[in-house]
């Protein structure tokens, strides 16, 4: 009967031409401004496709330590440490973690599965807003905040040039926190929705632990500025239950980790400039206001803003008031709640943070731009419902599009296509400069016979064999930092004989002739962004009169100024050694 | 008279016309800097082809297929494959007085706005002035439409983007409602797609026979089921729907025949290999999903790999206006209207699946598409499909039951109307550069002398005819050009034996012939011509009348003998046996039977279409007395 009645329907469709909407009609119709709002996050995470990585400031530390969690049983003790000390509040959550394992134990590769979790994060936080802003700004309104949020200027940098991929969890996670408290229910749901709040604030809470709680708080005062406060009084208790366990379970699973302020936090606020900048960098944050990367609120957010303000103000003067002072309430939220985050980022707020203590919580002041955002985006939203007139699809595409394009030229990562390492070769000051691949290449002099050389002059050992006495070696050395490094450090690189004598050195500048972007400049450590990859060579010659091999290379960093050796990380030494007799030194 | 041709009449079109191509201006900004791009990928193929096509023209050839300069001097059937209608355009511009590069400005130019005009004029008919005007902006400003003037510099395929419109606007007519005009219409518009870019020949028919299917196949369902007509009926009914739309095809080849015909039967006379393979195969071309909507602009090259140096993006406003699409196409009441939009959305997916690594097996089952040679080339059909359903954005709820969209505009959709067409124009201007610079020594300026470095430089014009073995690298005509002397024969000198049993003397020459003064001693010499052979070349042999002793020419008697045609082992140069004693030899290139053929079909059909023109009115004028509606 179901079939034949399809079937009726179906050909009374085809007669008005709309077999597709016909067939799949109603769902797709009702939840058309959802689905768009999803569809059209395609932008900024399309660049996530790109069959290899990106050049982040936390390098390719998520990846070693995901292939680290994956060789490892399931031990819930697990915590990341590999090139990196996990801090319990302010670093990464176990969540990304979790679920970047769950994708590779589904056939995902170890980069497609970091990348996923970015993914599912903006998607996430697409579908969030839009619920949470659906009963207050109406279907057209809430597509728009999700887009105005997917597109936050503040969150394309987290992923493409931070990677910090546990706060952008988090950042994916918290609209739908906020829905799941705020969102009207049934009274029949509400045990339902009581549990959903907790599980979802526990997830948040285990995504990044320190701006989950701010992200509490802000939870926190909406609850205080909305109507029906005491219906929402359960969901809040579970939201913070939540976020309670998830705090009792990382420090179960972890332990307490904690690392000191590294970067000095009250170094990092920001200047009212910067949050309406429309800079674009990959560097990293710098004490004062020369950041180099983006911190502003973005150019949409802040325009739409603004103009629901206006709405808002002009409505109240012609007296198109709200029809009850609730409303009027709810309006108030999104703005006094952006307001006190942004100010929270500005210089003269330090007093506050200083005392509160709460900025422990937090690396840089600046990460409470997310949130500042995510509520800008809510005020954002309001320009659909407070002027109708404007709901028309091609007013909705002029919105739409200009949300879009004002953030369109920051979705162009600095891609990696080579193959990445599984874990780094070794690493210096505390995982503050990581050696991530050594190839040791032999020059070979134009006189020579016999041999087919395919490169320019050079073989790989692994092709060479045995280094002789009279060779040049060139140690092609690739780097990364994973945080600023305030100097300039030298390479030494030692060439010993089996006695372990030394035979040769060269004792350059890390990063001498070595610039990126410009072949043949110098680009010493001191200029090093985090996470951008630097490939030194570094040429050794075995004396004419050097005993035969096998030859060792010690390798380490050290300070000019003071002469003092930098340590290596995890080995009680301050060098490594390259053994050049294994084919494969790698 | 027709709602249409009324509406076509008002003043009103007229502004939405000129403001489709005034807002297109902005598009032709860079080519109105002094100098020439010269680094884009085609630039100087754009330029030298102009210049190969000048050079025949100028010889009194007005149908060019033989491009005398190719290969460094040994010639190549070029326009016998190549649809040459860009280059009438540019021609006209170069005997107006224009310089090449300032030509192939021009002709760029042109094509903008003529793309502009004609997408306002198809997407007007479907969606309304504000459809219309917003499909146009879209059409002209769509990063692959950019991308083919700026970056690529490909003259056939920007000038073809001019005709697709107007070609489904054409078919759209004759499923709605056939006529002759529209039929004679649609002809052309074809023949002019065909004339200007043979490989979008294969990109546009299939979606045309498609289209014609689809619309013609639901509009006879659609009456027949609201009818509760029968099977046989239908299928009736179908076939006369079609009908109109199969003539107007058929039409469309017969006028492109003098073309067509030639370059489908003699294409195997060419190396093939350099067309499709090596750089041309379309193994390394394809678009990663992340490309298609990155915002990178380059001005390089496309290599195997995610890490192209240029953009393959789709368009952020005409992806967003995709997406809503689906939404507003719903909207359009007309069925037509709507399943024509719903094609296009069909379109337009296939085309972006056809672009990326997932299609891989698709191109190597249909061989067709390796004539398309890049999977990028799809971004043709998606520049169409996502245009014309961008314009579907200005569709209202609310229209009248005729098939024309009511030519007013309503007031929401003009509050609009400014903001959107700002947003395009903003979303556009980033890519609106070209890159100007100085040619190098290997470019221009745009001599003979440069075009055969050229060649030397970028191996590219030295294409050889399926007779040579060996792709040539250089060649002693294009060394007397670099000297400075001109090329006054293409008689191989140093073949001739210094015994004096074989002479030979350049009587006169042009692109396209020679006509040398021989003596043989014997019957076992041959006179070798620099010149590769193809279809089409035949050696004529006249007798020499003696008198007058200082006029060569004058001398020329009657026709002795078609001489037989050999070539050269690996270049495949004209070798031609000569008598004993002294006689005159004439190489020619002609007419084969298949361009006999071609040219026959083409002046036959623009015969019958210029019939049918003139039939039109009169039969409209008859059924205007017998009181039935008409249009």
């Amino acid at each position: 009967m179901a079939a034949v009645k399809l079937g009726i329907s179906l050909r009374h469709a085809y007669g008005r031409g709309d077999v597709t909407i016909a067939a799949l009609g109603k769902p797709i119709a009702r939840y058309r401004y959802a689905l768009l709002a999803i569809a059209l996050t395609v932008f900024v995470w399309a660049p996530l496709t790109y069959p290899g990585y990106f050049q982040v400031h936390s390098g390719f530390v998520p990846l070693f330590n995901l292939l680290h969690l994956h060789r490892t049983s399931l031990d819930p003790h697990w915590v990341p440490s590999i090139a990196t000390h996990y801090d319990m509040v302010r670093g990464d959550g176990l969540l990304a973690y979790y679920l970047a394992r769950l994708w590779m134990a589904l056939g995902a590769t170890p980069v497609g599965s970091v990348k996923a979790v970015f993914a599912i994060a903006w998607v996430l936080g697409a579908f969030g807003v839009y619920w949470w802003c659906h009963p207050l700004l109406g279907a057209p309104g809430a597509c728009l905040a999700a887009l105005v949020y997917s597109y936050l200027p503040y969150r394309i940098a987290a992923v493409y040039v931070r990677g910090a991929w546990g706060e952008a969890l988090c950042l994916g996670l918290v609209p739908l926190g906020m829905a799941a408290v705020s969102a009207a229910y049934p009274p029949t749901s509400s045990k339902r929705a009581i549990m959903l709040s907790g599980l979802i604030w526990l997830l948040i809470g285990l995504s990044q632990p320190g701006l989950a709680v701010w992200a509490f708080l802000c939870l926190l005062g909406w609850w205080a500025l909305s109507d029906g406060r005491r219906s929402r009084l359960p969901r809040l208790l579970a939201a913070g239950g939540g976020c309670a366990g998830a705090a009792v379970y990382t420090l179960w699973a972890a332990g307490w980790h904690t690392v000191a302020d590294r970067v000095g936090f009250f170094g990092h606020f920001l200047y009212p400039a910067q949050l309406v900048s429309p800079y674009w960098g990959f560097g990293p944050s710098r004490p004062g206001w020369n950041d180099g990367l983006s911190l502003g609120l973005g150019l949409a957010p802040v325009a739409l803003a603004c103009l629901t303000l206006l709405l808002l103000v002009w409505g109240i003067r012609t007296g198109q008031a709200f029809p009850s002072s609730g409303e009027r309430m709810s309006w108030r939220s999104p703005f006094l709640i952006a307001a006190i985050l942004i100010l929270l980022t500005l210089p003269l707020s330090a007093m506050l943070w200083q005392l509160s203590a709460i900025w422990q919580l937090l690396t840089y002041p600046w990460q409470l731009i997310g949130l500042a955002g995510m509520f800008l985006s809510v005020a954002a939203g309001g320009v659909l419902h407070l002027r109708p007139r404007w709901r028309t699809p091609p007013m909705q595409t002029v919105l739409i599009g200009f949300v879009l394009l004002a953030s369109y030229s920051y979705l162009q990562p600095r891609y990696i296509g080579q193959e990445l390492p599984t874990r780094p070769r070794a690493g210096w000051g505390g995982h503050q400069i990581l050696l991530l691949n050594v190839n040791v290449e032999v020059e070979i002099p134009p006189m020579a016979a016999g041999l087919s050389i395919s490169t320019s002059g050079r073989l790989p050992l692994s092709e060479y064999g045995m280094p002789r006495p009279g060779d040049t070696l060139h140690l092609v050395l690739t780097w990364q930092a994973t945080r600023v490094l305030e100097r300039d450090l030298k390479l030494f690189a030692h060439l010993l004989d089996a006695s372990g004598n030394l035979l040769a050195q060269a004792d350059p500048f890390l990063g001498a002739a070595s610039d990126p972007d410009a072949p043949g400049k110098d680009y010493f450590t001191s200029r090093w962004e985090p996470g951008r990859l630097v490939v030194t060579d570094v040429a050794i010659h075995v004396p004419d009169d050097a005993p035969p091999g096998p030859y060792r290379i010690a390798l380490g960093l050290y300070e000019e100024a003071t002469m003092q050796r930098w340590p290596v990380d995890d080995v009680p030494d301050d060098h490594i050694i390259l053994d050049l007799s294994e084919r494969d030194i790698l | 008279m027709s709602q249409d041709s009324a509406s076509l009449r008002q003043p009103r079109f007229a502004i939405g016309l000129g403001l489709a191509v005034l807002l297109a201006l902005l598009a032709i900004g860079p080519l109105l800097q002094p100098g020439y791009f010269w680094g884009a990928h085609d630039a100087r193929n754009s330029v030298y082809f102009l210049f190969e096509f000048d050079r025949s023209i100028r010889d009194g050839i007005l149908w060019p297929r033989w491009g005398p300069d190719w290969g460094f001097g040994y010639g190549y059937p070029f326009w016998n494959i190549y649809a040459p209608l860009a280059y009438y355009v540019g021609e006209l511009a170069v005997l107006v007085g224009f310089e090449y590069t300032a030509a192939v400005k021009l002709t760029f130019a042109l094509s903008i706005l003529g793309s502009a005009a004609s997408m306002y004029l198809f997407a007007r008919r479907l969606l309304g002035r504000a459809g219309g005007l917003i499909a146009s902006l879209l059409y002209v400003y769509m990063p692959y439409h950019l991308f083919d003037l700026y970056v690529r510099a490909a003259l056939a395929e920007s000038f073809a983007f001019v005709f697709i419109p107007l070609v489904f606007w054409g078919f759209f007519e004759l499923v709605e409602h056939p006529r002759l005009r529209a039929l004679v219409g649609a002809a052309w518009a074809y023949t002019g797609l065909v004339l200007t870019s043979n490989v979008l020949l294969v990109l546009i028919t299939p979606t045309v026979v498609a289209y014609i299917l689809v619309s013609t196949l639901l509009h006879t369902l659609r009456e027949g089921w609201s009818r509760r007509r029968g099977i046989a009926p239908m299928f009736v009914n179908f076939i006369r729907r079609a009908a109109p739309s199969v003539l107007a095809l058929l039409l469309g080849f017969g006028l492109q025949a003098i073309f067509l015909l030639p370059a489908l039967a003699e294409r195997n006379y060419v190396r093939l290999d350099q067309w499709f393979g090596g750089r041309y195969a379309f193994g390394g071309d394809f678009v990663y999903f992340h490309q298609l909507f990155s915002p990178a602009w380059g001005f390089g090259a496309s290599v195997p790999g995610p890490d192209d140096q240029m953009g393959f993006q789709l368009g952020l406003l005409p992806l967003v206006l995709f997406c809503l699409s689906f939404l507003t196409v719903a909207r359009v009441s007309n069925h037509l209207v709507r399943w024509t939009l719903r094609f296009w959305q069909l379109v337009t997916v296939a085309a972006i699946f056809l672009m990326t690594p997932a299609s891989l097996l698709v191109w190597r089952g249909v061989p067709l598409l390796t004539t398309v040679q890049f999977p990028w080339r799809m971004g043709v059909l998606t520049t169409m499909g996502l245009a014309l359903l961008g314009g579907a954005i200005m569709a209202r709820r609310a229209t009248p039951p005729s098939s024309v969209q009511a030519d007013g505009v309503p007031g929401w959709a003009m509050r609009s109307l400014i903001p959107l067409a700002l947003l395009i124009l903003m979303g556009a201007y980033p890519y609106l550069i070209a890159e100007v610079r100085d040619p190098l020594p290997t470019e221009g300026p745009v001599s003979l002398a440069a075009l055969f470095r050229y060649q030397q430089a970028s191996d590219e014009m030295t294409g050889t005819t399926a007779w040579a073995r060996r792709i040539p690298s250089w060649s002693p005509l294009a060394e007397q050009v670099i000297r400075g002397e001109g090329i006054n024969t293409k008689v191989n000198y140093s073949v001739i034996p210094n015994d004096g049993r074989l002479g030979v003397h350049s009587v006169e020459m042009s692109t396209v012939h020679e006509l040398v003064w021989v003596y043989a001693a014997d019957d076992q010499q041959s006179v070798t011509f620099l010149t590769a052979y193809y279809p089409g070349w035949n050696a004529y042999i006249y007798e020499d009348l003696k008198y007058p002793q200082d006029d060569l020419k004058a001398r020329v008697g009657r026709l002795i003998a078609r001489a037989e045609i050999r070539t050269t082992r690996d270049e495949g140069w004209i070798v031609v046996r000569v008598p004993r004693g002294e006689h005159f030899l004439e190489l020619r290139f002609e007419d084969t039977p298949v361009r006999f053929v071609g040219k026959a079909i083409s002046v036959a059909s623009f015969v019958v279409a210029l019939f049918l023109l003139a039939l039109d009115p009169l039969r409209r004028s008859s059924r205007n007395n017998t009181g039935v509606r008409v249009g």
